[in-house]
């Protein structure tokens, strides 16, 4: 196992300086405003430009696919599936393997399909010696002499060319890891030398790996090149196999190779991470002036001056003037680059976005001029608009109707979805996972934060802030959703002045699923909906939502869920209704409520409650309360969404308000038992909420532990929070309400055995 | 390069000098940081002379890797020459791997298996294992589950567990909690910021040693102290730092025509150039940074001066193959000279 462990050391110190240098510039956490996705998403080799983990899994899964069709194309498509040859090429034991197999077995069970099986149950073998001897020395046992007489015979005797090579294949790569390294060069050169097969390319990255184990530095990147040149299947190992130290390196290897191979090893060390790779593609471009590696690098290298630039990251530390300098190079480059038509668009491109990063806009805002129709695809087309409207709002005053329309006709056109567009929404505040993308990311968001600091308009503001009204009624809910803001959104959409601007913003602002037709009016409804929502939890305010819930048209309650409520909001529960997706009560009843309804229902019993002061009548109301609260069955009422940690509607002081006085009016001792059990009801959720502001995890902890049960149980009397539960043991323990509380109820049940 | 040692030390000895006499002179040993560990004679008597009983050897490097989503293990060292020493085993192990690693307790069997195979193979016994790991809030938990394993296992064979302890976690000590072993190993370096340009010396701040050390009496466990030894390039492109290279020297860089020099620390690159294994491009700048003894020095012996509880160790960062051409044994025994 050391020895084992020493080998893959030695292969792997070789890779290093490569494996460090490797794969992309960017973090997955940066997208570009010269967009890969759009001027070479669709290459091969795109990949390249991204982080190196991401780059490795699309090399490596490109490598099993690529093998999967290399035997679908000997064994027959319509006979082996790719699912099936995946099953029994890369899944489970041999044995597993041929029953997959004998399952197959049919009358057109022929020779070819026989000659797989053999050939599997060979490569299983082979497998077992295909790695680093563990004990430190190599296995030279009679098991071993065993595989290699059987892969020799198999070799000679095999009818079929396709698996003759693979078998080779096998025996040189059983040679490589068992120290035979002489007889697998020897092997190789007698079978695969001459040959462009599939598998010759495998055969010849091990055999790169061996001179590279007998310090032959020049012959061991040549075939790495040659391999990542010529096969798509190898290109991750060869890609990291090619280590190049020192000039005498570079040259040794250089004289080698043919122009194609010259270009991939310009390629390999123009792509490692923090190069700056313009001399490389000079190099590549002399070779091959319309080769794709230039263009892809191009791009590369035009997207990390950009990151330097624009992404915040390197703000305090980059060099401008060392950016500017290199930039001034490539676009000096790039106008002397010989072309043909396909790539002339995106050298256009390139140029006039390199203009915008010089910070010369009315160069990079000329690409307007540019006509992609006859040339190009919709991609470039959009990075045309990108480049376009990003020039524009540096050129023009950002106020006026003129400029609002051209801009908001833009972003319609860049975010239009035909397969690449962007998320409107951006968290300013690092919420979740998403603090990475405070820089500017996309178009969008760079136009955000360009018109943010530029225009007068606030409620712009508002609602261009990244977010949109699902976020704001889902996760700020309480906190920053209030009747004023909402209608400061009902006056923008109402009377802003109308601008393709504003067409944008509301389109994708209001991207909920309670605007049925995207028309002003229908943005009004929501916002007014809203409005009436909240006002709903202020008893004061029923009337004002009633009058608002009342203009609301016909349809638009009828269509929308959020406007019914499916619990009867005043009904008395013992126990609570924690879980989101948990039934709230077996004693629960189904209304018909909606949220007009109920309010209507709510001001008659508070109308009566204060004229006749009905204990009863305040009992109900407390119970609305409560259950329209974040706790409650009838959340609905008050809000859009529940969650168990965003912050609701938590407000019980309302319903503490009405049971109070529904105590003072009631002589009924039953009742005044009910009564103090939602209060306690009330006081524990006040308590929870208490733990909740300590954030999410103290929370949790403090609930969902149950080992920690009594100790949260003391805690809660210790602070105060069972001043109820104790006047019901004090002084109703001989009501119905107590008893059945005492069956029902975990928590009284634990104070008054144990508090 | 050498100390003027005699009269350095007598000079030291002035100044410090009640305390000097009562107090036995801290062990000067070494870390080993390289993949192959490989001592010739004129090294071996070198550590013989200073009288250097342990090194601390790094075994491997553990990283979390997202593709297999296990921990990877890296740069193992492979023993060339048999040590002659007591030998430590390192363990440098990413900050990011426990935020990952779910059973800690399996990996602390497999971190001590890999260590048991190294010494299996290389005839070694150790009677410590020393842990490096930078960790955070949100890892503490987990990496001083990892020791307690760790250390639980190592108990049954009689091997103390040993980490480092970084100058932040000693002046934030609430904050970061204290690992559960027996001792730690004070790094006095990376102190500065290295990926600033204008940065002077990121490897070593006399004043912010000493700010961030005034709290070191309350510092509940043994504390040895690491000293940094060593001179590193960092090269900067765009004005970020893109890479490092290690045991760089000024002269080196003086030596060679394309790399002109900028300030007193910086040179600049023409052209496009492959450097030290390294392919460098027009206009990086190299800055290097050094550490030689005469540097900290004055620090460190303020530092073991104040501790009550004296460090019983001077580890020094790290043995490197030219340290025989720089200094002779008599510049570290000044060195410790207390």
């Amino acid at each position: 196992m050391t020895q084992k462990i020493l080998k893959v050391i030695l292969i792997f110190n070789f890779w290093t300086p490569v494996l460090a240098c490797a794969g992309g510039y960017w973090e997955t956490g940066y997208t570009c405003l010269f967009d890969p996705n759009l001027v070479i998403g669709h290459r091969d080799f795109q990949h390249t430009y991204y982080h190196s983990w991401t780059h490795e899994a699309s090399w490596l899964g490109n490598k099993k696919k690529l093998n999967i069709e290399d035997w679908q194309t000997f064994l027959g498509k319509e006979n082996y599936s790719y699912v099936l040859l995946d099953d029994v090429i890369y899944k489970s034991s041999y044995s597993s393997k041929k029953n997959l197999l004998e399952k197959k077995k049919n009358k057109t069970w022929s020779a070819k399909d026989q000659a797989f099986l053999e050939y599997l149950e060979t490569a299983y073998i082979a497998q077992g010696y295909s790695y680093l001897p563990d004990n430190g020395k190599e296995n030279h046992g009679p098991a071993l002499a065993e595989l290699f007489k059987r892969l020799g015979e198999q070799i000679k005797k095999e009818k079929f060319p396709f698996l003759r090579d693979r078998y080779v294949f096998q025996l040189i790569k059983v040679m490589r890891y068992q120290n035979f390294h002489d007889k697998a060069i020897e092997t190789y050169q007698k079978y695969f030398f001459d040959k462009s097969s599939f598998i010759k390319y495998w055969a010849q990255d091990h055999v790169a790996g061996i001179y590279r184990l007998k310090g032959n530095k020049a012959l061991a990147n040549q075939n790495f090149v040659q391999v990542f040149t010529y096969a798509p299947a190898k290109r991750h190992s060869s890609y990291h196999g090619v280590s190049i130290r020192s000039q005498d390196d570079w040259n040794a290897v250089y004289s080698k190779l043919n122009n194609e191979e010259k270009i991939s090893l310009h390629f390999i060390r123009a792509t490692h991470s923090d190069s700056k790779a313009l001399e490389d593609i000079r190099a590549i471009h002399q070779l091959n002036s319309n080769h794709e590696f230039v263009d892809l690098l191009v791009t590369r290298e035009i997207n990390k001056m950009e990151k330097i630039l624009l992404s915040g990251e390197d703000e305090k530390t980059y060099n401008k003037a060392e950016v500017q300098s290199y930039m001034r190079e490539l676009l000096a480059f790039n106008k002397k680059r010989i072309v043909n038509t396909l790539n002339f668009a995106k050298i256009v491109l390139e140029n006039h976005y390199l203009a915008f990063l010089l910070e010369d806009y009315e160069k990079a805002y000329e690409v307007r001029h540019f006509g992609f129709s006859k040339l190009s695809n919709q991609y470039l087309e959009k990075q045309k608009h990108i480049i376009e409207l990003i020039a524009y709002i540096h050129l023009n005053d950002v106020n006026t109707k003129a400029s609002q329309n051209e801009i908001g006709g833009l972003l319609l056109k860049i975010n239009k979805k035909n397969g690449i567009y962007y998320d409107f929404e951006h968290y300013e505040n690092g919420y979740g996972d998403h603090s990475d993308t405070e820089f500017f990311n996309t178009p969008n968001h760079y136009v955000f934060h360009y018109l943010k600091d530029h225009l007068s308009n606030a409620e712009f503001a508002t609602m261009f802030s990244g977010e949109t009204l699902y976020f704001l009624i889902t996760y700020y809910d309480q906190e920053s959703l209030n009747a004023p803001l909402v209608d400061r959104m009902i006056d923008y959409v109402k009377n802003g002045e109308e601008t393709q601007l504003k067409k944008y913003i509301l389109t994708h602002y209001f991207d909920i699923s309670f605007v049925f037709n995207k028309t002003n009016e229908d943005y009004i409804n929501a916002l007014l909906d809203i409005k009436a929502t909240l006002l709903l939890r202020d008893p004061e305010k029923i009337n004002e939502a009633i009058a608002i819930f009342e203009k609301l048209p016909k349809e638009f309650y009828e269509k929308n869920s959020y406007y019914k409520i499916t619990d009867n909001p005043f009904n008395a529960y013992l126990d609570d209704c924690i879980g989101v997706y948990k039934k709230c009560n077996k004693h629960q009843t189904k209304t018909k409520h909606t949220k007009l309804s109920f309010a209507k229902t709510l001001q008659k019993i508070y109308n009566k409650a204060l004229n006749k002061n009905s204990a009863t009548d305040y009992f109900l109301l407390g119970n609305a309360y409560l259950n329209i609260s974040g706790h409650g069955s009838s959340w609905m009422a008050t809000s859009y969404y529940r969650t168990s940690d965003v912050t609701n509607y938590m407000d019980y002081s309302k319903a503490q308000k009405f049971y109070k006085k529904a105590l003072q009016y009631t002589n009924d001792r039953e009742l005044e038992a009910k009564i103090h059990f939602m209060l306690a009801k009330c006081e524990q959720w006040d308590y929870w909420n208490s733990k909740k502001a300590l954030g999410r995890s103290s929370f949790s902890r403090f609930y969902y532990v149950k080992s920690n049960y009594q100790d949260v149980m003391k805690h809660i009397q210790a602070e105060g929070y069972r001043s109820h539960f104790g006047t019901l043991k004090k002084q109703y323990s001989n009501t119905k309400l107590y008893q059945q509380a005492i069956k029902e109820c975990k928590y009284f049940n634990y104070y008054v055995k144990n508090l | 390069m050498k100390l003027k040692s005699g009269l350095f030390s007598v000079f030291w000895m002035l100044l410090s000098g009640c305390q000097m006499n009562h107090q036995e002179a801290p062990q000067i040993n070494f870390y080993h940081w390289n993949t192959v560990f490989s001592l010739n004679k004129e090294q071996q008597y070198f550590l013989k002379d200073i009288n250097t009983k342990k090194l601390y050897v790094k075994y491997f490097d553990v990283a979390f890797n997202p593709n297999t989503k296990k921990p990877e293990y890296s740069a193992v060292v492979n023993f060339k020459t048999q040590p002659y020493y007591v030998v430590v085993p390192c363990v440098f192990i990413t900050n990011a791997t426990f935020n990952h690693v779910k059973n800690v307790a399996t990996f602390a069997k497999e971190i001590y298996s890999k260590i048991q195979q190294i010494n299996l193979k290389s005839t070694l016994k150790i009677n410590e294992i020393q842990m490096d790991c930078d960790w955070s809030a949100t890892t503490q938990k987990r990496y001083f589950q990892f020791l307690k394993s760790l250390k639980k296992q190592l108990e049954k064979e009689k091997i103390t567990l040993s980490t480092t302890i970084r100058l932040h976690q000693i002046k934030y000590k609430n904050k970061t909690g204290v690992p559960p072993v027996e001792k730690g190993y004070l790094m006095c370096y990376n102190m500065g910021n290295i990926e600033d340009l204008n940065e002077t010396n990121s490897i070593y701040k006399e004043a912010l040693l000493k700010n961030y050390t005034q709290t070191i009496n309350k510092y509940p466990i043994d504390l040895n102290i690491a000293v940094p030894l060593y001179s590193w390039g960092l090269v900067y492109r765009f004005g970020k730092l893109v890479e490092i290279i290690n045991n760089l020297t000024e002269e080196e860089l003086q030596s060679q025509a394309h790399f002109s020099k900028k300030d007193d620390k910086s040179f600049q690159l023409k052209g496009n150039h492959y450097f030290k294994s390294s392919y460098l491009y027009d206009g990086d700048i190299i800055r290097v940074e050094k550490t030689p003894l005469e540097i900290t020095q004055k620090g460190i012996q303020d530092l073991y001066n104040r501790m009550e509880n004296k460090p019983k160790e001077l580890l020094f960062y790290h043995l490197k193959s030219n340290l025989i051409q720089q200094y002779d044994s008599e510049d570290f025994k000044s060195y410790t000279d207390f």
